[in-house]
């Protein structure tokens, strides 16, 4: 049998005193999408920091199809992170950025080669009037498919996304995990994604984490995110669109 | 205007600005994007402790400086990687103690100080052959960081996902403020500090203003440097100006004009 896509192991991190996480365990098969959802503070950055390699676990062990996250071929591996640390100000193209997630590191120019291959992974997200556009002057909804595009345009095996839908309307949102879907279906690559919308997760995800510095439970999303269950995480059930305007977030 | 050229130190004076220019502007716009301006005058006021060393010791103060000042930046970068102190505060730190330093170096020693602080403030129409030679040494050498601009600018862009692209940034952050360390050392030799700095930050900040691309801004920053030292040293001559001096009102003008040009474009 092959190597689980991730495994955790009792795995753990600490800073100073406060224990981040605890005890998480599950293994991951290739292939499988999978939604980690939690309040604020769960840990749900932190882990996937670890899947990456960014963090070292203070206990436990994390792997990566069989191996360590850092051993892990980069190129096979894409990550969407939640914050964009890039100045606005930093002088970039689309183009460039795409091009950056096939070279790993940042274009002086773009051949021919690498620009027909960022027009034909910007059509495929229906955003190629982008190509040569300022990233600068992107809305939040552009900028996120611009780092999904960069993303997917070098045909990782594993993806892992820090609440990729984060400053999108709920079309654009659909539309986002619909592109996602659709790699996925054509790759058989696995996805590990942070969200808050426990009702996308229940519906785009194969397997849902619901976590708060330990594992409340994992598994199919009509088990691990069932109304219970979440009410007794997020003391509520009522619907993501409302705890984002506000009304019922804890 | 041009008959100024055929005095053997202005001949030197332009080609060590030009080797400047080309020097700082291959650093410029990577310190400007990680606002790392303060590191350049840092660093380069941090040389004086070298310089003095050399002093007290009786030897070339060029070879003093450039390991003292090399030592200064692996020091900042470590305690940068190692702390949760911001940058501007461990560089002044450095530069504080680094500039001490040299003060107690020169009290301990029996020449005379001078030679420290003219070497610090360099003059652009001092230069000497043997100082063009050592800049030309470190151009040719600075063509073999080339292959290293793609990891730095992609560094520089996001330092996250450099990292889980597996690029080396701390590795990469020792080599570049290390390299900038050499380049300041020796560039300050031939123009000073102060014209250095402005070398460093004026034309890149310049660039950023109309720059669409991180090359683009890499290659305007060179041609401003370039062109601001020609029409700068030239003017100064029958304009009766200091050169350096004219040299960095030229650049900032030039800064001013172009932010004042995009905000006009902006409102049109």
């Amino acid at each position: 049998m092959s190597a689980p896509a991730v495994s955790c192991q009792a795995l753990g991190f600490q800073i100073g005193p406060h224990a981040i996480l605890r005890d998480i365990t599950f293994d991951l098969v290739a292939g499988e999408h999978l939604a980690i959802i939690g309040p604020n503070g769960a840990g749900k950055t932190t882990l996937i920091r670890m899947i990456l390699g960014l963090e070292q676990p203070s206990t436990g062990r994390v792997e990566v199809y069989g191996g360590l996250p850092v051993k892990y071929p980069p190129q096979l591996l894409s990550y969407v992170p939640q914050r964009k640390y890039f100045e606005v100000e930093f002088p970039a193209r689309v183009e460039e950025f795409v091009v950056s997630g096939l070279r790993r590191g940042w274009p002086w120019r773009v051949n021919r080669k690498e620009r027909s291959l960022v027009a034909l992974q910007l059509e495929v997200l229906g955003i190629e009037r982008l190509q040569h556009q300022s990233l600068g002057s992107l809305s939040g909804g552009e900028l996120q498919r611009v780092y999904l595009a960069r993303a997917l345009i070098r045909k990782p095996q594993l993806i892992v996304l820090d609440e990729p839908a984060a400053g999108m309307d709920i079309a654009a949102e659909g539309q986002l995990h619909h592109q996602l879907l659709a790699y996925q279906r054509e790759s058989g690559a696995t996805v590990v994604l942070i969200t808050h919308d426990w009702e996308g997760a229940r519906l785009h995800a194969s397997q849902v984490l619901l976590l708060n510095k330990e594992i409340v439970a994992v598994g199919k999303p009509e088990f691990a995110a069932r109304e219970e269950l979440l009410l007794e995480v997020f003391g509520h059930t009522g619907h993501l669109r409302d705890s984002h305007k506000g009304h019922h977030h804890a | 205007m041009l008959e100024v050229l055929g005095m053997p130190f202005m001949q030197r004076a332009l080609l060590g600005a030009l080797m400047v220019a080309y020097l700082a502007n291959f650093f410029g716009p990577l310190v400007v994007q990680r606002r790392m301006a303060f590191l350049g005058s840092g660093l380069a006021h941090a040389a004086f402790g070298g310089v003095a060393l050399g002093v007290l010791l009786h030897l070339e103060p060029l070879w003093t400086a450039l390991p003292f000042t090399v030592l200064v930046s692996i020091g900042i970068t470590a305690i940068q990687h190692n702390s949760t102190l911001q940058s501007d505060t461990i560089i002044g730190i450095f530069f504080s103690a680094a500039m001490a330093l040299g003060i107690v170096f020169l009290y301990q020693s029996d020449a005379y100080s001078r030679d420290a602080f003219s070497y610090l403030f360099g003059s652009i129409l001092a230069i000497q052959p043997a100082d063009l030679w050592v800049a030309l040494a470190v151009c040719v050498g600075s063509l073999a960081l080339w292959p290293f601009w793609g990891s730095w600018a992609y560094a520089t862009f996001d330092r996250n996902l450099a990292v889980v692209d597996r690029v080396s940034v701390r590795l990469h952050d020792y080599v570049l403020q290390a390299c900038l360390a050499l380049t300041i050392v020796v560039c300050m030799k031939l123009v000073g500090i102060i014209l250095f700095s402005a070398f460093l930050v004026l034309p890149a900040a310049t660039a950023r203003v109309f720059a669409r691309s991180f090359a683009g801004m890499t290659v305007m920053a060179m041609i401003l440097g370039f062109a601001t030292t020609i029409v700068g040293l030239l003017a100064s001559h029958p304009l009766s100006l200091p050169s350096g001096p004219a040299i960095i009102l030229l650049q900032t003008g030039i800064f001013f004009l172009s932010l004042a040009a995009r905000m006009l474009i902006r409102r049109h």
